[in-house]
């Protein structure tokens, strides 16, 4: 596994992008499966709603903080991200994302805009690294590919 | 609205970009700007500017010598306020920015996995501090040894003039440490590996394509400002400051690779000599099943002429060795009792004149199949504008502690989506399916692949060193194939540097002037 993404963006708390990041989330899998099952190069991916802090100890809070994307694919990530960025589906969904994002995103109009948005936004070190070393464990190194022919 | 791709100016293209130059001499020259001193640099490009080659015919007059420019990001990050603000820089792409040694470079360059290859060790071990340094690159080209002093007397005069520092790239044992071209056997276009260089090149001098649709080798994914059916879309792109001055540029992957000639050669010879009786059906004495042995591991013949054209020796016809490029890799064949028009893909027969792992079929494997997650536009083209470094070996297989090599141009308008992703193909041969590579264990290319790569390498897990040549009669049941259980390391990185060519404006825009 390649390049491992941890894909963290903050969002905005007005109703229109709260719904819009539910939204996502429950359409994700379906949203990708198509382009992820034809490549195969990702392991998984996982969307996620980070809930906002409670104010106190013990207290509640409603809605979400941010949008997490984690998922884990092979090969170099900068030169394939194209893949990503070539697909009308997820080429919109990071738009999307980028639309409620509460720090301003510039245009993801470029794939070279579109790298930029997804490295920025990655909390995952690049390996091989010492720094990635350190804070990603994996139980196997092989490829989507590798495992399917085993 | 309008979707042909735009005719670009030739007069304000840098030459090398549409055309490889013959020039006999050569020498490239690196540059460190002053610190904070935009005037300065200014200067020096004012200096530079009259010889600077545009891509515009010369006509039956070659010019005595000349130059081309090239300028890294963290050199046009010292250029003038007025030029480019900080805010502009991000807008040029990642890759770019980063530098080859950044990390996300180095997942596919994998220079990081050889010690002796490491950004640390680049520049006459000088490294890292280099890497940041190194803010231009000058390439001078001329038609005689003292037209080729005259032009680079000018440009180091006007560099220390203007207070840039030159980097001397290699130990000073090898032309004084610069970069200066070779002639292998006296032709401009061999290196020294013997192989002739630079065939079969994307046709970047065809600029005026009324198809609204573009191939991996159109100038539209060189060229920065003409995107329409552009595949990598090189940038920045127009609408910023930074599109502005980047238009009718183009990105140089300079990387300079050493070549350890004795170790081929050696390969070569040993190989001969232990399969020479599984060979023996090809009746070829010791020296031509070297030869034979070459074009397996490159693809083509010595002399340029392509396995697939000619499997069993070269094509001596000069006029046609080096220019048949008319062929795939992949034969559309109809099925047998099937309906009309049904085919099947058989990539298995052309491995019996170029194996999977030949350098050029790696380096370009055309119609070959590729697996889904390299899309569906084909393999990515780079242009190569390279020469070889350093003397020729005159002693066989016995290395003779020389320093040579290539002075690698990789000419892409993006460096992660051509020139990147063609070195991570090379280094891990997995673009193709099970039908062609080995996925639990893929190959390498044959020529270029970095041996040092660990089998639990992380972004190439797996990887081998092995090397396979069907041999026989495809149609024959029994299948027999030469295995090299492991090839040797025969390159060495120098040093990388991303450059961009910028037009012509805006070189005129840096040296304070009009362009002419």
């Amino acid at each position: 596994m390649a390049s491992p993404l941890t894909f963290y963006v903050q969002i905005h708390q007005d109703q229109t992008s709260q719904d819009t990041a539910r939204k996502m989330v429950a359409n994700f899998a379906t949203m990708v499966k198509e382009l992820l099952d034809k490549t195969e190069i990702v392991h998984y991916a996982s969307l996620a709603l980070i809930p906002n802090p409670a104010t106190s100890p013990g207290g509640t809070a409603s809605g979400a903080m941010g949008l997490l994307l984690l998922t884990n694919f092979d090969l170099a990530m900068i030169p394939y991200l194209k893949v990503f960025y070539d697909d009308p589906g997820i080429n919109k969904f990071l738009n999307d994302v980028a639309l409620i994002a509460y720090n301003p995103v510039p245009a993801l109009n470029t794939l070279s805009a579109f790298q930029k948005f997804i490295v920025g936004q990655n909390l995952t070190p690049t390996p091989p690294s010492s720094d990635f070393s350190s804070q990603f464990y994996q139980a196997y190194p092989d490829t989507v590919n590798q495992i399917k022919n085993a | 609205m309008d979707t042909r791709l735009k005719m670009p100016d030739k007069a304000n293209i840098q030459g090398l970009i549409l055309r490889g130059y013959t020039h006999p001499y050569s020498c490239h020259l690196l540059f460190s700007f002053p610190e904070s001193n935009a005037d300065e640099i200014s200067s020096f490009f004012k200096d530079l500017y009259p010889w600077v080659q545009s891509a515009v015919d010369w006509g039956r007059k070659k010019p005595q010598s000349m130059l081309n420019i090239g300028l890294t990001f963290n050199g046009i990050t010292k250029l003038s306020k007025e030029i480019l603000l900080p805010t502009d820089l991000g807008n040029f792409p990642l890759a770019f920015q980063n530098g080859p040694w950044s990390k996300s470079s180095q997942q596919s360059l994998q220079d990081t996995a050889d010690p002796k290859s490491m950004p640390s060790q680049w520049w006459n071990k000088k490294g890292c501090k280099v890497n940041e340094e190194l803010h231009c690159i000058v390439h001078t080209y001329a038609l005689t040894e003292s037209a080729m002093d005259s032009i680079v007397d000018l440009v180091t005069a006007s560099a220390t003039t203007n207070g840039l520092t030159e980097i001397i790239p290699l130990a000073l044992t090898t032309g004084n440490g610069r970069l200066y071209q070779t002639m292998v056997d006296r032709n401009s276009a061999k290196i020294h590996f013997g192989y002739t260089d630079g065939l079969s090149e994307p046709d970047l001098k065809n600029t005026g394509s009324s198809s609204p649709f573009s191939t991996p080798a159109d100038n539209s994914n060189f060229l920065i400002g003409y995107y329409n059916g552009s595949t990598s879309y090189p940038g920045p792109f127009d609408g910023t400051k930074a599109g502005s001055f980047a238009k009718d540029g183009c990105y140089n992957a300079f990387r300079v690779i050493y070549q350890d000639v004795a170790c081929f050669n050696k390969l070569l010879k040993d190989l001969a000599s232990k399969h020479g009786q599984d060979l023996a059906f090809l009746k070829l004495n010791a020296l031509e099943l070297e030869e034979w042995f070459a074009a397996k591991l490159c693809g083509r013949w010595r002399n340029g002429s392509p396995l697939i054209l000619s499997p069993d020796k070269p094509d001596e016809n000069e006029d046609t060795a080096a220019t048949g490029e008319d062929f795939g890799y992949a034969v559309l064949n109809t099925l047998p009792g099937q309906p009309t028009g049904s085919v099947a893909t058989d990539n298995q027969l052309s491995s019996y004149s170029c194996p999977f792992s030949a350098h050029t079929r790696v380096a370009n494997p055309r119609n070959q199949n590729l697996v889904n997650a390299e899309g569906a536009t084909g393999p990515p083209r780079i242009v190569r504008r390279g020469m070889p470094y350093g003397a020729s070996l005159t002693s066989g297989n016995e290395d003779d502690g020389v320093d040579r090599g290539l002075i690698g141009m990789f000419l892409c308008g993006d460096f992660s989506t051509q020139f990147e992703k063609l070195y991570g193909w090379m280094n891990c041969n997995n673009f193709s399916d099970k039908q062609i590579f080995s996925i639990k264990h893929p190959p390498q290319d044959a020529l270029l692949g970095n041996r040092a790569l660990l089998k639990n390498n992380p972004i190439f897990p797996g990887v081998v060193t092995s090397f396979i040549i069907p041999v026989g009669d495809p149609n024959l049941k029994e299948k027999k194939q030469i295995v090299i259980p492991e090839l040797p390391q025969f390159l060495t990185t120098r040093g990388t540097a991303y450059c961009l060519l910028p037009s012509l404006a805006s070189l005129a825009k840096i040296a304070g002037m009009k362009a002419a």
